[in-house]
């Protein structure tokens, strides 16, 4: 038997078969795939045409819905994108007038800018936070799907595209919605966005599915919202724990910036922080910290990991922007009190 | 298996559109210039067209400004 024979006929199935399973795992990507084959014969065919526009917007949208849903949590962005394109003869006046379904145009793939600024949209409006929505206000509403929608656009480097959302969705906002959208910006640059506020967002969407909204709660969120904006807006080398104590959200922040602080009491100030945090039933702890002061994030964080009244829900590093507007390593870690 | 459920979003390409126009009865009227965006009011054309939806037993349209579909699209496609 030659052995050489048997391995060099396997190695190609091996790899056929890593592929198959690879495209099972990850649909967005053959998607993808899909698409740009499609547009090859997009000249020849409508239903190409038809299969190169819409397959690269569901492997875009879908792509960055299912890396969230994995990194941080299913209910903000619970749902994919399916494109389902209108037949001619398949729509009469009285069937379109009576099922009460919206149709957009897409264009040509040349214009596919458009196509994904157009599906952004429509895919934020209809699936982002869907438990949480309905007890936002207008304000809190608008400035969170234009936040997600310029994430998704910048998540998939289509700078075309966000320029026409840019250009045609940010020209009437309100003074409070322009304020809560750059708040919301500033918390991405410093990868809370995500992290603190969209998991508070679909936490607080679970609890309250079946729910009605009240104007308390449109208030509350709105309030924890702008409050946000302290965490943002903090000074170099300053150790601040903001947090938001109210009845529906009970967050706490400790953010670690001051080396003297740890240069001469290690963690204790912030895990005696920490200690009064849970006296006074705040149920979300987050323990950010940049470049050189990760070391203290982790020092406190072991520490609580021996703690029995809370539960370690997540730990999320990525590169964000410092407080003097440099790139540096970014951590938080996220704790949930037991009740 | 590694799939998300998918919501839809209903939509009709370029290549099919005056078909699809005229299916509704709405085609010559786009044609004309007789119809306005139900959001900015501005004149409705083959080139500004932006989508379509039912209203009141009737059919109402936008213009293709992003500004102008998003209430339409709220909680109905995507």
């Amino acid at each position: 038997v030659n052995v050489e024979s048997i391995v060099v006929a396997a190695v190609p199935s091996t790899s056929l078969l890593g592929v198959i399973i690879y495209l099972l795992k990850n649909p967005e990507k053959a998607e993808k795939w899909g698409a740009l084959f499609a547009r090859g014969f997009a000249g020849l065919s409508d239903a190409s045409e038809r299969r190169s526009v819409s397959g690269e917007i569901q492997s875009d949208i879908n792509t960055f819905a299912k890396d969230v849903t994995g990194k941080v949590d299913a209910s903000i962005l619970p749902y994919g994108i399916k494109i389902k394109w209108e037949k001619s003869d398949n729509v009469s006046y009285e069937s379109f007038v009576s099922e009460g379904q919206v149709v957009v145009r897409m264009r040509n793939h040349r214009n596919q800018a458009r196509n994904l600024a157009l599906a952004t949209v429509a895919y934020v409006q209809a699936g982002f936070l869907p438990d949480a929505r309905p007890h936002f206000d207008q304000e809190v509403s608008n400035a969170m799907d234009t936040a997600m929608a310029r994430k998704i656009l910048l998540d998939r480097r289509r700078s075309d595209a966000l320029s026409i959302f840019n250009k045609e969705m940010l020209t009437e906002q309100t003074p409070m919605a322009a304020r809560m959208s750059k708040i919301m910006q500033d918390l991405d640059a410093k990868g809370l966005f995500n992290e603190m506020l969209l998991r508070e967002m679909a936490d607080l969407g679970k609890r309250l599915t079946g729910i009605a909204p009240t104007e308390d709660s449109r208030k509350e969120i709105r309030d924890f919202v702008v409050f946000c904006e302290k965490l943002t807006e903090k000074e170099p080398g300053e150790d601040v724990s903001p947090d938001f104590k109210k009845k529906l959200l009970r967050v706490s922040i400790v953010l670690i910036a001051k080396s003297k602080t740890y240069a001469e009491r290690g963690v204790m100030p912030h895990l005696n922080w920490v200690d009064k945090c849970l006296k006074e039933e705040m149920d979300s702890i987050y323990i950010c910290a940049t470049g050189p002061h990760i070391r203290a994030a982790r020092e406190l964080d072991a520490l609580l990991q021996s703690y029995q009244s809370v539960r370690r829900i997540a730990e999320h590093s990525e590169k964000v922007l410092g407080q003097k507007g440099e790139i540096v390593n970014g951590i938080c870690i996220v704790y949930h009190r037991l009740a | 298996l590694g799939r998300l459920p998918r919501k839809e979003l209903r939509a009709v390409h370029d290549n099919d559109l005056e078909a699809f126009l005229e299916r509704l009865g709405i085609l010559e009227a786009i044609k004309e210039k007789h119809l306005t965006c139900a959001s900015c009011g501005s004149i409705i054309s083959l080139e500004n067209f932006g989508g379509v939806f039912p209203i009141d037993n009737n059919v109402g349209v936008v213009c293709d400004r992003l500004e102008c579909m998003a209430p339409l699209l709220r909680n109905k496609g995507g």
